[in-house]
Parts: C-alpha cells; structure tokens; sequence
C-alpha cells in the first residue's frame, strides 16, 4: 500500500509541468553560464585590479573509484568571481564550513584551484608551478586564525622574522637584523623580544608576531584569516587598529575572513557573503550594509547581537542548520532554510548577476522584482 | 657577553624564579593544599554546611569568594574576592576577558575545580535549594497518595515479574503507593533548604550537581561523550538525578527534554552518537540534558562562543524562551557585550580575578563608570558606528601571579588619578543597584 502510494507520489511529480519547466530553465542557464564562462575567461586584465578571480572552483574529493576516478566530491567554492583594487579591503563573511578560507588559500595557491583563473598583479598564477610560486610569494602573504598553534614553538621571534627576509634575500645578510628591528617596532613589540620564544607571549603579542612575519616580505597582498577571533576585545581593538595603520604606511591590500560582521565591517571597503561554497551577496561595504538585497545577507545581519539594552531585536531567525556541503541541497542552496523560499528556488539555480553598479547577488526573488 | 646580557635581563624580570624559590613556594603550597583537599573530602554532619540567605529573593549569594590556584610559579588568585547575588528568575551575566576568572567563579559554585591545586581558599557560596527530605538514613521520604478521607492508600506488593508477594501466613503483603506526578516520576517529600557551598564536602555535593545547579559548557564538540549515544549520555542523567527511576521512565523524560530544545527528530538524535550531529544541535543536547532534571540555576558558561551567528541566535532565542518556561535562573558567561544586552537583567564585570563593576544592564550600558567597562563597550565595533580608528585599551591584563597591590587596570587606565598608586579600590555604591570599584568615584562621594 505505502509503495503504491510512493509510486503515485513520484509519477506525479513527474507529470507536474511546472517542475519541468523549472528543470529545463535549469539546464538553460547552466548552459548559458557555461558560454558566459569561456567569454569571460578570454576577457583582458583589467590594470586597475591587483587581484582578479574569475569563476573559482575547488573541489575535494570524498570518494574514489578503483581506477582513481572521482565518484564524490565536497564543492568547497563554487564559482566566485570578484576584483579587487591595490589598498582595497575585501571582507569575506560567512559561517563555518561556507568555504571563506579554501577560498583564501586558493587564491594564495596553498590549494590549487580546480577550475577558473586568479589574476594577481597583471599575471595569470592559476598555472605557475611551486619554483615560479615561489618568487610570487613575496608579494602575497598569509595571517592565520590562531597564533598559538602558527608560530614554531623552538625558534626564538629573531628567527621567524627574519627567516622569510633572509629566504627571499630582502635585504643584505649584515642587515638583516636592523630590518626586522625596525618592522618590529612598526608592528608594535619591543626589541628585546627578539632572543624571546612564542610561549613567552600573549595571544595579542604573538597574532603581532604573525602580522610581522606576513609582512617581513614586503607583499601587497595579505590574507588575514580570522585574525582576531581568538582574541578578547580590547586585544581585538589593538590588532585591527594595527591592521589599518599598517595598511595606510604600506599601501597594502588585503582580504579579511572572519565570521564578525561588525569587526568586517569596520575595515572592509567592499565585502563578500558567503554561503555554502557560493558567493550569494558582493559589493560597496555602504551598498551591502543599508541595502542588502539576499535574504541571507538580511538574516545574518539580523542575527548580530546589538550590545544596546533597549533596541528589541527585530531578528529573523534562521531556522535548521547549514546543510552539508558534501551533499548541497539542488537548486539555490539556501532555499532550505530560507524564510521567501518558492518552488522555483528548488529546481532552478540562480545566476549570479550586478544589480546595482559594484553590487551583485544570487536570488530568484531579486529576478522577478528586476522583472 | 650575549649570556652576560641574558642574565641580567632574567634578573631583573619579577617573574623570573631560580629552581631553589620555586621549590620553596612549591613546599609551602603543599602544605596549604593539603590542608584544604581534607577539608574537602572530611566527613561531617549537616548542620556544618547550612546557612540561611541575607535576601530571600536571592538564589544564590557569593560573599568574598576567593578561589586559588597553587602553581609552583606562585599563587594565582583567579577569583580575588568576588561578591554578587543572583535574584530568582533573573538572568546575570557575567563579562570579562579571557583569564579574569569568570569560568573559574562559574567552576567554584559548581565545585569543579582541579584539585589539588584549585582550591576554594575561602568565602562563602549560599544556595537556596529545594531538596528532598530525608530520613535518619539519608534516603528521601515519599509521599505517599491518600484516600479523600486521608488514610494512607495500600496496595499489594508486586516482585519483579509483577507475581503479588506472600507473606509467611499466605496473605498478600500490603505497601503504600507512592504518589506520582503527570509524567510518572515519583514524588518525594522536599524542603527548602540553605547550603553554603564552599563549606560542603565533596561527598554531599551531589545533592546540587546537575539536579540544583545545571552547567552548559563552551564546546558541545568535547563535552559529550564520544563512545556514548546521546539517549544514553541523557538518560543517565535522569535515571541518577531522581529517585526511584526506572529506564522507560528516563527515556520518556529525555525524549520529552530533546523536543523541548527544538530539535525536530528527538526519536533520532536519541539514537545517533555526538558526532552524528552539529555543533548547533550537539549545544541543544546539552541544554537539554543541563535542564533534564528542572534545575534552579543554569550557569551557561559561554554557550554559543563556538558556534555560527545564526545558530547562536536560535540557541539565545532557546535560552530565553526555556527560562521563563521552567522559571529558573540563569548565570550567563560571556564576552560579547552584544549577548549581555540582550539577554542579562543584571551584569557583572570582572576584571583579573575581581568585580570591577555591576549593576543592572541599563546602568551599565547607559551608565558605565569603570574606565574599564567604558573601554571595553568602545572597543567592540558596533553596526551602527562609523569612527574611523577602535578605542582601544593599551597593555595587556597583569601577570596573575604576584598582582601588584594598587587597583589592577593603573596600568592601562587613561583617567588615573594620584590616588591609584594607593590600595586597591574598594566597591563604591552608586545607585541602589550599582556598584563600582574605582578610585574615581570614591572620591566623588566622599566631596558630595
């Protein structure tokens, strides 16, 4: 009885056309964005930006077949395209497991990205090999989250700085230490910490070490990868302070991940929402913050506590849990938690398009309101 | 010469100790934490650790609780003499950096601490619990139901196999039948009583742990036990927290507490293991088993730290919404001021093992007065601000070891006076409900 039930379910789904043709808008976009793809691919640097993205892909894979052929595989990022001027902040937001550092560390080639293009500095690195990367390395450096567990814990700060200067011959050998004298003294720790070790340090003093060692190679480019998470909030407050000061004197670029929308917010100048592998919101940090047009940027701006007694939170509160990116749900990936979902949401996947100048998103609802 | 220049910096840093003085302070501090741990594990009768309250709408009192951790380095005074009450039915929360002892005040009431070098050196913690009634023996004293003319109600006695007990002479053995509320627990005869519990043995703690006083901890990931299904972690905590409890009954009641937190499949989280879940729903677990034995006082200590924006959002919605349904309180541990706004009626900030400040929210977020609680609110980007560099305090928060005598934030406070050199500053009160420990206020008070 509950099979013949089951059957009937599943041949009038099949008979619903309505669905089909949700289906067939489906394969017709994917189509179109697969031409949308090569044309852009072909498109000309643009010299203004010193980091361009175009159609990032990075896939892991869960399981093999015997022959080595990749039967699953995690979609890490899926398709995220953005440029990025020189001294400009992207902010990178998102919640865990959306994919904000693969996304990083792709673009910093620590994973190589399984399909799209990364132009850095007017070169295309998608295809440089570690002996070229390397030369490449000095201009594009890393901050990770957690400074207790990033820095050597048998080499004294003398050493870690000024290892990567003497690596990528930065200076001359006899001035060596007066260089990392000084940058230390630019990243706020005193010189006698020099013959000092990490245990030795504080969690604030050591992520001032990281931000030492990132820019001892003089980059342009900086990735800073939750710096400031594990750290309390006077510390916090020092370190970006730091960041934008650093950033101002040496005229750097970086990119900020972090799941704080407030701390995003104060020092990026344009920011990326990420959710699930997939870039759903991008733009102007005063263009996503007075107007956001995805219903999860507008979730997750609702979901920050506000540390003021008498505002009631007007919240929207999402509800479920984020699914796994081994497995994403079909169609957009957020319909299953998103309050405006619509049937379409489930068959169709949204392109990624510019509403307003600078200002892009992913949402059905966002088309037919454009409509 | 670099060794000359190394030993003279080591000399002449104050934290630097030879073998020979921490083997000192290592004997010295043996002798205390023995003392202390068989003070913590003697036996002694009730009426050592009863107490009445100074508030009886209070639920808990901390007077002076000073709590010490022993290290061969030195003492480090985690908890330097905290005071606070927590009125029924309130939530207080508790802000503070890492390393300023809000988990270790959070650990002491809870009679968590690692000994032997954690010790409750002194002070005193009154609760105000609902026990059982017990008998000379220690077991607690049913109730038991009665007839409308109020004559006990008998029944036959049945043995395992549900076969009627005889008694020698062949008639069936009579017992009275214990009354039972809605769900089917027993019901037992309960009493309001007082403990002090920094004086309560480690023996008699458990009359409070996990049936009084309920803790959720920071990382649901490492809290829950691995090996363990989440219906097995849950109905132990039924099944050793009521009396007379059989499994079907804890099973019941867990499935009841799982649906209480919002989780949709309970039937399935019940079966699946911790690592089956998310963070999110692995929180939810342990809400649910915190509150499975309708606790007084729920100390949440950091319970959304690890998670997402919008999962701490349903879980701060969750917390809120069970407060008023079970009518408990609440002690909420926290660095984010943004968590305190919203949630906290009343809220202490606790700066290197001290109070410097609390008061209710609205005076401390209107009216902050410390330089440290001003500092900390500024500090915090908000997302409404549009300054262009942080506040930020400068420094960092003093060795614990071998605090200096004078108030603890001299160091890094931008309004020092002369008078900070001197002891430290004792709590001012400014409003019936506000209270301050700084210098700055002192002295107003005392020219007013």
């Amino acid at each position: 009885m509950a099979d013949k039930k089951k059957k009937a379910a599943i041949e009038a789904q099949n008979l619903d056309p309505k669905i089909q043709e949700y289906l067939e808008e489906d394969a017709k976009n994917k189509a179109e964005f697969a031409a949308q793809r090569e044309e852009d691919f072909k498109q000309p640097y643009d010299p203004e930006c010193i980091l361009e993205v175009r159609h990032m892909r990075k896939t892991f894979p869960l399981q093999k077949s015997l022959l080595g052929k990749v039967e699953r595989e995690l979609v890490a990022v899926d398709d995220v395209s953005f440029k990025l001027k020189a001294g400009e902040t992207l902010g990178i937001v998102g919640e865990s497991g959306c994919g904000k550092t693969t996304l990083g560390r792709a673009i910093l080639k620590l994973h190589q990205p399984t399909d799209g293009r990364i132009i850095f500095d007017g070169e295309d690195i998608t295809d440089f090999n570690t002996k070229k990367m390397r030369k490449n390395r000095t201009k594009m450096q890393i901050i990770f989250q957690d400074p207790y567990s990033s820095l050597p814990p048998r080499s004294t700060v003398g050493d870690i700085l000024s290892e990567p200067v003497q690596v990528h011959n930065i200076v001359p050998k006899d001035e060596v230490k007066d260089y990392v004298l000084k940058l230390m003294d630019k990243c706020g720790l005193r010189d006698y910490y020099f013959e000092r070790y990490p245990h030795e340090f504080s969690g604030g003093q050591r992520q001032r070490i990281c931000i030492a060692r990132a820019l001892s190679v003089n980059p342009k480019l900086v990735i800073c990868d939750e710096p400031v998470s594990a750290l309390d909030v006077s510390i916090q407050a020092q370190i970006i302070n730091l960041l934008k000061d650093l950033q101002k004197s040496m005229n750097l670029t970086y990119i900020f991940i972090s799941h704080d929308l407030s701390v995003v917010k104060f020092i990026s100048d344009k920011i990326g929402v990420m959710y699930l592998g997939s870039m759903v919101e991008f733009g102007n940090k005063e263009d996503i913050f007075s107007n956001p047009i995805h219903p999860y940027t507008k979730a997750l701006f609702s979901a920050i506590p506000n540390p003021n007694p008498d505002v009631k939170m007007n919240r929207i509160v999402l509800g479920g849990d984020i699914p796994s990116p081994a497995n994403p749900p079909s169609g957009c990936r957020f319909h299953t938690r998103c309050p405006h979902a619509t049937e379409k949401c489930k068959y169709v996947t949204p392109t990624y398009r510019e509403y307003e100048e600078g200002h892009f998103a992913a949402c059905h609802l966002l088309e037919d309101e454009a409509k | 010469m670099s060794i000359f220049n190394k030993k003279t910096e080591k000399s002449s840093d104050k934290h630097y100790l030879t073998s020979k003085e921490i083997k000192e302070i290592a004997k010295a501090n043996a002798k205390v934490m023995k003392e202390l741990e068989k003070k913590k594990y003697r036996k002694c009768d009730e009426s050592e650790f009863i107490t009445s309250m100074d508030d009886d709408r209070n639920i808990l009192e901390i007077e002076d609780l000073h709590t010490y951790f022993f290290t061969d380095q030195g003492i480090v005074k985690a908890v330097n003499g905290v005071s606070f009450n927590i009125p029924k039915g309130s939530t207080v929360g508790i802000v503070g950096e890492s390393g300023c002892g809000k988990s270790v005040t959070s650990m002491s009431i809870m009679r968590l601490l690692q000994g032997p070098t954690g010790q409750i050196y002194s002070g005193s913690i009154r609760f105000k619990s609902v026990d059982y009634k017990r008998d000379e023996h220690g077991n607690p004293i049913p109730i038991f139901k009665r007839k409308p003319n109020g004559k006990i109600l008998f029944e036959d006695a049945l043995d395992k196999k549900g076969n009627v007990i005889l008694k020698k002479d062949g008639t069936p053995k009579r017992v009275p039948v214990q009354a039972r509320n809605e769900s089917g627990a027993l019901l037992f005869a309960t009493e309001e009583k007082v403990y002090d519990i920094a004086e309560m043995p480690m023996s008699e703690i458990h009359r409070l742990r996990g049936r009084q006083i309920a803790m959720i901890f920071q990382e649901p990931m490492t809290s829950l036990n691995p090996v363990f299904t989440i219906g097995n972690q849950l109905d132990e905590v039924v099944f050793i927290h009521t009396p007379g409890a059989t499994p079907e009954m804890a099973k019941v009641r867990s499935l009841e507490m799982l649906e209480l937190v919002g989780i949709a499949a309970p039937e399935r989280v019940y079966n699946s293991y911790p690592h089956e879940l998310s963070g999110g729903m692995r929180q939810r677990v342990m809400i649910s088993m915190a509150l499975a034995c309708d606790p007084r006082l729920i100390i949440a200590d950091e319970p959304t730290t690890a998670l997402d924006v919008t999962i701490q959002a349903q879980i701060l919605d969750l917390l809120r919404d069970l407060k008023t349904r079970i009518d408990g309180s609440i002690m909420l541990i926290t660095h984010d001021l943004g968590i305190i706004a919203e949630m906290a009626d009343y809220v202490v900030v606790m700066y290197a093992g001290r109070i410097i400040e609390r008061g209710t929210v609205q005076e401390i977020f209107h009216n902050p007065l410390h330089p440290y609680t001003i500092g900390l609110q500024k500090s915090k980007p908000t997302m409404d601000s549009d300054s262009d560099t942080l506040f930020n305090i400068p420094g960092n928060v003093p060795n614990p070891v071998n605090m200096p005598k004078h108030c603890y934030f001299k160091e890094r406070c931008s309004k020092c006076i002369g008078k900070c050199s001197g002891d430290y500053p004792c709590m001012v009160q400014v409003s019936p409900t506000h209270y301050v420990a700084c210098h700055l206020y002192g002295e107003e008070e005392a020219n007013g």
